[in-house]
């Protein structure tokens, strides 16, 4: 078992501000839990991440010539196993966003006191994520909007015209719009449940779709004209 | 203000007692369903709860379907899905498809109030290492190379 003092003693943090008060603020909340070190501008941040390559970077998205995501980015090519927690006077969601899916693994108000900053450091030393909660719900809007943009991009063009389908056919995929179970279904049409799956395969490759979710989305999104 | 409407839609019986005895007790809260099936759920998504306690095993027989199928239907519904231990991977991929947040049934008595309050305020109830998880995940899709799932 390693106790929280042994994890610690390795914890190399790397603070880059040009605000000398800010770093000093960084410093003393870490100092007990890690070895610190100091940058006030890009080129000496460049070099140490190189020389250090520390465990953690606490970067102030003010520091001069950084030039914000794309110099973030930089960075962190610089040495890809820091893991990199952004600190900025004025948070927004969308910049929180955007930092995160570039890599990011902390985005933060750099005015955080003192207990939380550590606490920041040691999630994200741990392999976990430091973010505001409204920067996670919009997060979770981008993943929802991206998986569904990615589902259609399977069929571009399928254009299914429910015509090709027998009336059975038809019903079948009016139940699954309604959510209903492969097991539902058969006891509605009194047939059995390898009756349904076959049914179910013969209208996915009919109808271009992929699976029962792009079919169920399909008939209640894209074609509300639709009637079995 | 007027209060908070929960949907249940649990094949757990069990479960779904507990969440409806725990969210009884709170203020400004009202359960105004329980179902067992995601037929049931979809069909009844037209009273337009505000959240959704879903089971996760009944999202993942759906194919995923459940949550937007329900917010086809319903879109100011948000889902809180009820999991059972170690469902990572089946969470990862219904947060994907619209979830808002989940709870492990020993997290119900001391946390189910305050998620539904949370979720319905526009955020989410999410740890935070599925945070990490859900955050890599985006940035594999932003670089277009997350294969699409298999038939």
């Amino acid at each position: 078992m390693v106790s929280d003092q042994d994890s610690s003693s390795s914890l190399k943090v790397l603070a880059a501000s040009a605000v000398a008060l800010r770093r000093m603020q960084w410093l003393q909340a870490l100092e007990r839990i890690a070895t610190v070190h100091e940058v006030g501008d890009r080129q000496t941040l460049e070099h140490k991440m190189v020389a250090l390559k520390p465990t953690i970077l606490l970067l102030d998205l003010a520091l001069p010539e950084l030039r914000g995501r794309g110099g973030f980015a930089e960075i962190q090519t610089l040495s890809p196993s820091t893991k990199i927690i952004l600190l900025t006077k004025s948070p927004t969601d969308n910049e929180g966003t955007a930092m995160l899916e570039a890599g990011a693994r902390g985005y933060c108000s750099a005015d955080m006191d003192a207990v939380l900053l550590t606490k920041a450091v040691k999630m994200v030393q741990k392999g976990e994520v430091w973010v505001g909660r409204k920067v996670i719900s919009h997060l979770l809007d981008i993943l929802v909007a991206l998986t569904e943009q990615q589902r259609n991009r399977v069929l571009p063009n399928a254009d299914p015209s429910f015509d090709v389908l027998t009336p059975r056919e038809k019903e079948i995929v009016q139940q699954i719009g309604g959510g209903s179970s492969n097991k539902e279904i058969a006891n509605q049409l009194n047939v059995s449940e390898k009756t349904v799956k076959a049914h179910l395969t013969s209208i996915f490759r009919k109808l271009g779709v992929s699976d029962r979710l792009h079919l169920a989305l399909y008939v209640n999104g894209h074609r509300p004209s639709f009637r079995a | 203000m007027p209060s908070i409407t929960v949907m249940i839609a649990d094949r757990e019986r069990r479960r779904a007692t507990t969440c409806a005895e725990v969210l009884r007790r709170a203020r400004g809260i009202r359960v105004i369903g329980t179902v067992a099936t995601v037929r049931e759920a979809v069909a009844r998504a037209e009273q337009q709860p505000d959240i959704l306690l879903l089971d996760l095993n009944m999202m993942a027989d759906s194919d995923l379907a459940a949550v937007p199928l329900v917010r086809a239907r319903s879109p100011r519904t948000h889902v809180i899905l009820l999991t059972g231990r170690a469902a990572e991977a089946e969470i990862l991929e219904a947060i994907s498809h619209g979830a808002r947040g989940y709870l492990g049934a020993v997290m119900l008595r001391r946390f189910l109030t305050k998620a539904v309050r949370a979720v319905r305020g526009g955020e989410t109830w999410v740890s935070r290492s599925m945070v990490a998880k859900l955050i890599d995940r985006l940035a594999d899709l932003s670089a277009g190379s997350l294969q699409p799932r298999a038939v």
